[in-house]
């Protein structure tokens, strides 16, 4: 088989001295599906991005089909037929399918509606995707957005494409259908480059993997001659198992109650619709469902961010409407935010000061009242690396210089360590690694064990079934279903509740209409 | 024989230094990495600088070695001309300091040629009108131009914060309001009718700031008092909690709310310290250097020249005074030219110029930077 792309030497580091890649060697040949694996912070995302042509590189060269190529832009990528499916798509969602497929295409320098509409239909048929070419965008559901992705960069002619995390946002059956595509793909002869965090799928789907650690590639191998359990010691490059331990323990009291809760930010669109639970001691509750289905605007209600809603959010019996985030932290409320760094971290301060940042205002680490005392926030930081694992030399490290997950570590020790009543926890582990994955895990069910009650919002079905007590799904803003007994259920069924297909109280509301 | 044992030193020495380096965790090396290369990119800017301004001496003058001489080490050919570097040093540190203190809670405030002018005003209205003893006058005129830079620098803030107006547009045009401002004061009330130019009366004998001999050299009060404020900023952004979350709302604004720190107050008390320093520089600078104070149409530009002093300090208080050692000495270097040379003294702002756009220049020696960084974390 011949390289239909070749990199040899490739370094890159970012301005504030990260080393994001360094000395990578890597063959990819025709027609393979060539997984790309590593711990967060390994340097995945970079290592595409040079291929893309959206990152140069400080050393090193790369070849495309033996050629010696030097990208200024990621056009020169797509000329030399590479395309890039970004975890974060990159979609005009006021334009329709066809307009997105067309847009800033030579080919097409006047726009005629009926040719685009018979165009995306040309484009389906020939690689079996489902799109309507006249529907817009922002219409679309997250899976149908996703093939559009796909499908413009092949409609550009991509040999080369490249997935960054594509089923980071799809349900277990999008899963099942992209996996399809992208076996037809490669028997037409298109070579992939996939990231992913999730070992199952790539040991079901790729051909080869390879394996970045700490910026650099540490091995490529064929899948056929490793499992999910070896694959994961070599990303780790340790022995590791992912198996939590989850003792039983009596439900104490309600913590959280949520009644009746409603929120709206158009006259139209209802992003939260009469949505009731509670939480408590004890207990983590699990929230499950496609993004943008009402999860984000829940939390948000909680938090504080969301203040115009209507019902009643009561924590440990009095209604937290309105309070100021100052007083949320004072009655115990730690939150694990979604985008750490936009929130949840300073990135260009050390260790130690991201540590401190909601402990030191009651009066801990402070001296002569206006003074930082430094020697007990040094203590305290050193004890918490060790605590958490986070890989750093010592708590003066730039927490900007820790790969993702070692991030999510700093985050995490800062919000568990104030004995919290209650914690709101946003997507812990997306773009972690499995190593501080389970890590993060294991502390969030040792905070349950201590007596918190634990709000769990997740993408990743496995983790929420392992680590909850019990599951809400969301469907368009309302609870459709409510599981108790975790073992019962599987990925599968949670699907068909997120897509909206089965809803466990639809009779209830029915009766109710 | 001699030569042979200078050899073993420097190379035990270079042995040293490896391992000492090696001893050092990455990210700590990684970092000194990154100072060596920011030093070598001034450096470099300032040797390209200083060549450029040879080449225009070349193309302009008729004694090009003597003027070139003049703006190189014309500053140390005389004490009096050394003094003037002090003396000229002192304003732009401290306006560099009063930006780097607002820099830090994340504004971009430009109102310091503002705060600066209403200081130096309003310290000439409490030298004129009232009459204190020694010692005490001119600490209270100086009290009271901090007031009035502190007034300045706040205006933009308060704005921001309660109706989301930009600080950038508001801080430049506080500057004209501060320009008016002055030269109201000094016209309606403190004019001297029996000068021939327009200036204000003599300043009274007790509200001057003096100077101590050291040597040769005539140490200005006013210095002194700047190498406190640097240090007192230097520890209170280091070493209290009100500076730790200063810095925190300039990072991240957004993680600050998250922990549950109110801004609004850091980024007030921020704007409000930067004024009033910004504000005592231009007070300490008339009690200092003047008798009287000159009306003027224009500004002095001593609070825009403390920009250039923050960009070469890399916004850190503790280079601020080295940055504006070194500003004041160029300047200096080129009024020496000019006055003894046929070079005029314009010059001075092509050198200024070619440092800051090398300085700011990233990009410049970022990939030998990278290689190395490459280097050590293979290596490490």
């Amino acid at each position: 088989m011949d390289n239909v792309l070749q990199l040899v030497g490739i370094g890159r580091v970012y301005g504030n001295g990260i080393v994001a890649n360094r000395d990578i060697n890597i063959e990819v040949r025709r027609g393979e599906i060539h997984a790309i694996v590593g711990e967060n912070g390994a340097g995945k995302s970079t290592l595409m991005e040079i291929i893309y042509g959206m990152e140069k590189p400080d050393s090193g060269q790369m070849f495309v089909y033996g050629k010696e190529v030097n990208f200024s832009s990621s056009m020169d990528a797509i000329k030399m037929n590479i395309g890039m499916v970004h975890q974060h798509f990159m979609l005009v969602n006021s334009l329709t399918v066809g307009e997105n497929l067309i847009l800033n295409t030579p080919k097409n320098t006047i726009i005629n509606k009926r040719k685009i509409a018979q165009l995306t239909q040309e484009l389906c048929e020939k690689y079996g995707f489902n799109l309507d070419g006249n529907a817009v965008v922002k219409n679309l559901s997250v899976g149908n957005q996703q093939q559009l992705e796909i499908l413009k960069a092949l409609y550009r002619g991509a040999q080369i494409l490249i997935l960054d995390e594509p089923t980071a946002v799809l349900t277990p059956q999008e899963t099942e259908k992209l996996f399809e595509q992208l076996k037809n793909l490669k028997e037409k002869g298109h070579t992939i480059l996939f990231i992913s965090h999730k070992l199952n799928e790539i040991v079901g789907i790729s051909d080869r993997i390879s394996i970045l650690r700490q910026g650099t590639i540490v091995d490529t191998f064929e899948t056929s001659t490793v499992d999910v359990s070896q694959l994961s010691n070599l990303i780790v490059g340790r022995e590791f198992s992912e198996k939590i331990e989850k003792p039983e323990i009596e439900r104490g009291d309600v913590v959280l109650r949520v009644d009746g809760l409603s929120y709206a930010n158009s006259p139209v669109k209802k992003l939260l619709d009469d949505v009731s639970f509670t939480v408590s001691k004890g207990e983590i509750v699990g929230l499950c469902g496609v993004e943008g289905n009402g999860q984000r605007e829940l939390i948000q209600a909680i938090t504080g961010a969301i203040k115009n809603y209507s019902g009643t959010i009561e924590l440990c019996g009095a209604s937290v409407k309105g309070i100021s985030r100052k007083k949320l932290r004072e009655r115990g409320v730690a939150h694990v935010p979604e985008d750490r760094i936009a929130e949840g971290l300073s990135k260009d301060s050390s260790i130690a000061d991201n540590l401190i940042s909601t402990l030191y205002i009651n009066g801990k680490f402070i001296k002569h009242k206006f003074f930082l005392d430094r020697k007990t926030i040094k203590e305290f930081s050193d004890e918490q690396i060790a605590k958490y694992e986070i890989k750093a030399n010592d708590s003066n490290d730039i927490v900007g210089m820790l790969s993702g997950g070692n991030m999510q570590k700093v985050v995490v020790a800062r919000e568990f360590e104030d004995d919290p009543v209650f914690a709101v926890i946003d997507q812990p582990t997306r773009g972690v690694d499995i190593g501080a994955s389970k890590i993060i895990r294991d502390k969030i069910v040792e905070l349950r064990c201590n007596g918190c009650a634990v709000l769990l919002n997740s993408a990743d079905l496995s983790e929420l079934l392992n680590i909850s007590d019990r599951v809400l799904v969301f469907y368009s803003g309302k609870i459709v279903a409510d599981f108790e007994n975790l073992t019962e259920i599987d990925e599968e069924t949670l699907g068909r509740y997120m897509l909206g297909l089965d809803d466990m109280f639809r009779d209830e509301k029915d009766g109710q209409e | 024989m001699g030569k042979n044992n200078f050899k073993i030193m420097l190379t035990n020495m270079r042995a040293k230094l490896q391992a000492k380096q090696a001893s050092k965790s990455i990210s700590k090396r990684v970092e000194s990495i990154r100072i060596q290369t920011e030093l070598l990119r001034t450096l470099v800017a300032v040797v390209i600088a200083f060549a450029v301004a040879l080449i225009i001496i070349l193309c302009v003058s008729k004694q090009p070695m003597e003027a070139f001489k003049y703006l190189v080490i014309g500053p140390l050919m005389k004490p009096r001309y050394f003094n003037q570097v002090l003396v000229q040093m002192v304003p732009l540190a401290l306006t560099g300091l009063a930006l780097a203190i607002m820099l830090k809670a994340g504004q971009f405030n430009l109102a310091t040629e503002g705060s600066f002018i209403l200081g130096g005003v309003l310290a000439a209205f409490f030298a004129i009108k009232v009459a204190l003893p020694m010692g005490i006058h001119p600490i209270l005129a100086i009290i009271f131009g901090i007031i009035g830079g502190a007034f300045i620098c706040v205006v933009p803030a308060i704005l921001k914060l309660s109706f989301g107006i930009s600080e950038m547009v508001v801080s430049l045009m506080m500057n004209y309001i501060a320009l008016r401002i002055g030269n109201t004061i000094i016209r309606g009330a403190l004019l001297d009718e029996s000068a021939g130019i327009l200036t204000t009366e003599q300043f009274h004998e007790t509200a001057q700031m003096h100077t101590i001999p050291v040597g040769e050299l005539e140490i200005q009060v006013a210095l002194i008092i700047m190498v406190i404020v640097v240090v007192g900023f230097y520890v209170y952004l280091s070493k209290t909690r009100s500076g730790y979350a200063l810095q925190l709302s300039g990072l991240n604004g957004k993680f600050l709310a998250f922990s549950g720190i109110g801004a609004s107050g850091l980024i007030l008390a921020s704007q409000i310290m930067g004024g009033a320093v910004a504000g005592g520089a231009g007070a300490m600078y008339t009690l200092s250097n003047l008798e009287r104070y000159d009306l003027v149409n224009t500004f002095p530009n001593k609070g825009f020249d403390g920009m250039i002093v923050t960009i070469l300090a890399r916004n850190n208080p503790l280079l601020v005074p080295i940055a504006a050692f070194f500003l004041a000495y160029v300047r200096e270097g080129a009024e020496i030219m000019s006055r003894h040379t046929d070079v005029s003294v314009e010059i001075m702002s092509i050198i200024q110029g070619v440092i800051i756009i090398f300085v700011a220049g990233q990009a410049l020696f970022s990939k030998m930077q990278n290689k190395r960084i490459i280097k050590e974390v293979a290596n490490g």
